[in-house]
């Protein structure tokens, strides 16, 4: 069987994305900027002269640059239509520039990502050109926080550890190195590693964005961090603008949750005034954990993006195909962490597509090759679509040394499926029961014993239809939408062979 | 009504210099903006530029005498300078042929026209990349070696020229280029009327760390790294007709340029460093592919965001200047001699 996630706690870890999409997203805003006042330029009216007289590429690529380096844009227009219309042979450069003029381009363009970009070829090629670049300049801190999660996706700890520590030696103090670290250590499970990078950092009192990573790793070690006291401070002041305070806001609305206290719904309000991805996915956690009560509007809308609380919101309403969909943009955010993983190929799994659900996992394994979830549900997945050998191989990765008691209880399910697919029906049965009779919660059991059931029919064995009514009565009852989808799998079953 | 500067027209100056016509803003015209330019003929037929200082600029301020004197300061200083370079010489700065002043209307004592006399340049590096019909290697890499030339002549005596940009480079005919325009130089043992302000010269090419005001005291740092970051800027401009400083800007986030940022250069120097790079990857498509990964590394060293760091790697070392020249005044009079006989190939 399938593992699914747990949706029993979440914290306001940072997201861990490249350098250009997390820019791109605002997360790297100054707390402070000035605002910028024209001032018109003896020698831009110069050049502005020197265009109109002249009016060729290299007069408008003069005005264009001073214009641009100005702030004055829009003395330029002309110049930049000029290059546009009339040069488009032009150096790339000035190009760039016409178009910053005329606005069809502002910023830097981030490169898409896909699914397919994150397999183990295109990162290691990802890899070599940031290397490269890196060879250019090895003072681009960016490029070795970059390489650091390459790295991290690819599952190779050491080497991500030494490219996000050659980061940390460069510039000890910036919002992105930081936070990119200790989202490093988390996922390594180094707690306190990563507690102690942001504590060591002058930022983590100067800044919303390192206090809110900090009390997020404190929590995860159930540790309050000792500027809390100056979180809150911030929050009841109008010291900095709400994006700066969404996740703050939305890691201390977080501990007042779990510690019951009272102003767990004003931080949350606060967290979703310029909200960040991050702190939607959290509202939307907190709202599925204790209510809708506790936000007056809902948490997700067109203005409020987050890949993460729409693939649960839409799992939740059994919505499995945009769920799906949501879900693997969750793992193309967060490529290395096992939870979107688990969750796209738990789903794939559910929707019997299994080859897409077997490539999800795979994706998820680069990063967490022990994970057992991973291994688990790769392993159920290629035994679905006939890929025995593969399953097997998969399967006999899982360490049972290291499972809890309801992982070994999915452990044993799996086990079931691939003696069943193998084959041995009863081996696969024996399995089976014994997983049936660990402990573990309602749905854990339904969904094994309705795995169980399918194999039992899908080989037609004389036991078959009295495991199906047992699961069909166990299960029919239970809330959960993909519990429901997979009693009706097993009624279609059970009409087909009465058929 | 057209003021003493504006009514020379006709006039003979002294050394038989006859004032030709007035031009509203010849190829030739450099800097300053409160000044007026002419044409003017010596006794052999030699056709030159004359600058003429206005004063009458100075009467329209809110406090005229300061103006005035601000002006002459001015004036005098870059008379200064330009007649440093003529007594040693220097082959690649538009220096004056002569210097003096005149009494616009005879009768009217305060109607005193200081005035310098350059070369007549054919025009600038813009006008001349303008009229040939296709991009000319050779011809660029020359025009390049002779503007390192001529800072480093500056920086021999002392001199940071701080306002390098293509209307400030002419063109003599013959591929000889020169740097024109000493207003905004900074001489290091003499203080210039500029050399109080943040940025000395044009703020459309200033250096990235000059527009985030982190103004070094130091003056090697501040002065002869700022005409390091120039050139390199002149570099991007013949290759890629864009100054490094605009290609910067645009590879910037909006938060973190010099319009908004409100904190210490060190702290945004990381987000400028990695747009720089970027810019460099788009500069460098621009850049004949023989010896793009050379230019694009002369370009990375000269226009270095760091001052600290700016400057050829081996002459951080040691006792070398930091900021010295003659690697690249080298390096680009090599790579103009082979383009010259033809070794990089479809160029003269």
């Amino acid at each position: 069987m399938a593992v699914f996630n747990e949706d029993k706690d979440r914290k306001v870890i940072p997201r861990w994305r490249r350098f250009s999409a997390t820019l791109a997203r605002g997360e790297l805003t100054p707390l402070t900027s000035r605002v910028f006042k024209p001032t018109p330029d003896l020698n831009l009216q110069a050049r502005v002269k020197d265009w109109q007289e002249h009016g060729s590429l290299s007069f408008a690529a003069d005005l264009l640059s001073c214009a641009i380096t100005l702030g004055l844009e829009n003395e330029a227009r002309e110049a930049a239509e000029y290059v546009m219309k009339t040069c488009p042979s032009c150096p790339e450069a000035t190009k760039r520039l016409a178009q910053r003029v005329l606005g069809l381009s502002r910023g830097t363009e981030i490169a898409p990502v896909s699914l397919d970009m994150l397999d183990r070829a295109q990162t290691g090629k990802r890899i070599h050109e940031i290397r490269q670049k890196t060879h250019g300049d090895p003072r681009n801190v960016f490029l070795w926080v970059d390489m650091a999660r390459c790295y991290t996706m690819l599952g190779m700890k050491a080497q991500a550890v030494r490219c996000l520590d050659v980061a940390l030696r460069l510039l000890p103090n910036n919002r992105f190195i930081l936070r990119s670290a200790s989202r490093l250590y988390i996922h390594l499970h180094e707690y306190d590693l990563a507690c102690k990078v942001l504590r060591a950092s002058d930022l983590v009192t100067s800044d919303p964005w390192v206090l809110a990573a900090h009390i997020a790793a404190e929590s995860i070690v159930h540790k309050s961090s000792r500027h809390l006291k100056k979180g809150l401070q911030w929050l009841n002041s109008e010291r900095f603008r709400p994006v700066h305070l969404s996740e703050l806001a939305s890691a201390i609305a977080t501990l007042e949750i779990e510690s019951g206290g009272r102003w767990a719904r004003r931080f949350l309000r606060l967290s979703l005034q310029e909200p960040t991805e991050n702190a939607i996915a959290q509202a939307s956690w907190i709202v599925r954990k204790v209510g809708s009560h506790i936000l007056e509007e809902p948490v997700l809308s067109a203005d409020r993006p987050s890949s993460e609380a729409r693939a649960w919101t839409y799992s939740k309403e059994g919505k499995w195909e945009d769920s799906l969909k949501h879900a693997c943009e969750w793992l193309v955010d967060q490529p290395f962490s096992n939870r979107p993983a688990v969750f796209a190929s738990y789903i794939a799994a559910l929707l019997e597509n299994y080859t897409v659900s077997a490539n999800l996992a795979q994706i998820g394994r680069l990063a967490n090759p022990n994970s057992f979830a991973l291994l688990n549900n790769y392993a159920f997945a290629q035994a679905q679509a006939g890929h025995l050998s593969a399953a097997i191989e998969a399967y006999n990765k899982i360490n049972e040394h290291t499972l809890s008691l309801e992982q070994r209880m999915v452990w044993r399910a799996t086990g079931g499926l691939l003696k069943f697919r193998s084959g041995d029906a009863s081996a696969g049965r024996s399995l089976y029961l014994v997983a049936l009779g660990e402990p573990a919660e309602p749905k854990r059991r339904a969904m094994a014993m309705i795995n169980h059931a399918i194999e039992e029919s899908l080989v037609q064995t004389p036991e078959a239809e009295s495991f199906r009514k047992e699961a069909i009565a166990f299960s029919e009852n239970l809330p959960d939408p993909d519990i429901k989808m997979l009693v009706n799998r097993l009624r279609k079953i059970e009409q087909g062979q009465k058929r | 009504m057209a003021t003493h500067a504006e009514s020379l027209t006709g006039r003979v100056l002294d050394g038989g210099w006859k004032v030709l016509e007035k031009v509203a803003r010849p190829p030739t015209a450099t800097g300053s903006i409160f000044s007026h330019g002419y044409i003017v003929v010596s006794p052999d037929g030699q056709k030159a530029y004359l600058k003429a200082l206005d004063y009458s600029k100075a009467f329209l301020s809110n406090d005229p005498p300061r103006f005035l004197q601000a002006m002459t300061e001015a004036f005098n200083h870059e008379r200064d300078l330009c007649l440093l370079c003529r007594d040693r010489h220097f082959d690649r700065i538009v220096i004056p042929l002569a210097d003096g002043k005149i009494l616009a209307a005879p009768a009217i004592p305060d109607s005193l026209v200081n005035y310098l006399i350059f070369e007549l340049a054919e025009g600038d590096v813009r006008t001349q990349m303008d009229a040939a019909d296709r991009f000319d290697l050779a011809w660029a890499l020359r025009s390049l070696h002779h503007v390192s030339v001529g800072l480093s002549q500056l920086h021999r005596v002392g001199v940071a020229h701080q306002d390098l940009k293509p209307s400030n480079v002419l063109y003599f005919g013959e591929r000889v280029f020169k740097i024109a325009d000493l207003g905004s130089a900074s001489h290091k043992s003499r203080l210039g009327p500029r050399d109080e302000w943040e940025i000395a010269g044009d703020m459309g090419y200033a250096p990235p760390e000059l527009l985030y005001k982190h103004i070094d005291p130091d003056w090697d740092k501040r002065r002869l790294s700022c005409d390091m970051y120039l050139l390199g800027s002149m570099v991007v401009f013949f290759f890629a007709q864009s100054g490094m400083t605009a290609l910067l800007k645009a590879h910037l986030n909006s938060n973190h340029t010099w319009d908004s940022w409100d904190g210490p250069y060190e702290e945004v120097l990381p987000y400028v460093r990695d747009a720089y790079n970027r810019a460099l990857d788009v500069f460098a498509t621009s850049v004949p592919a023989e010896i793009s990964v050379k230019i694009k590394e002369m370009v990375r060293q000269l226009c270095e965001p760091d001052p600290r760091l700016r400057g050829h790697p081996r002459d951080r070392i040691g006792a070398h200047n930091q900021y010295s020249l003659e690697r690249y005044v080298s390096q680009f009079n090599l790579l103009a001699s082979k383009a010259e006989i033809g070794l990089f190939g479809g160029n003269e």
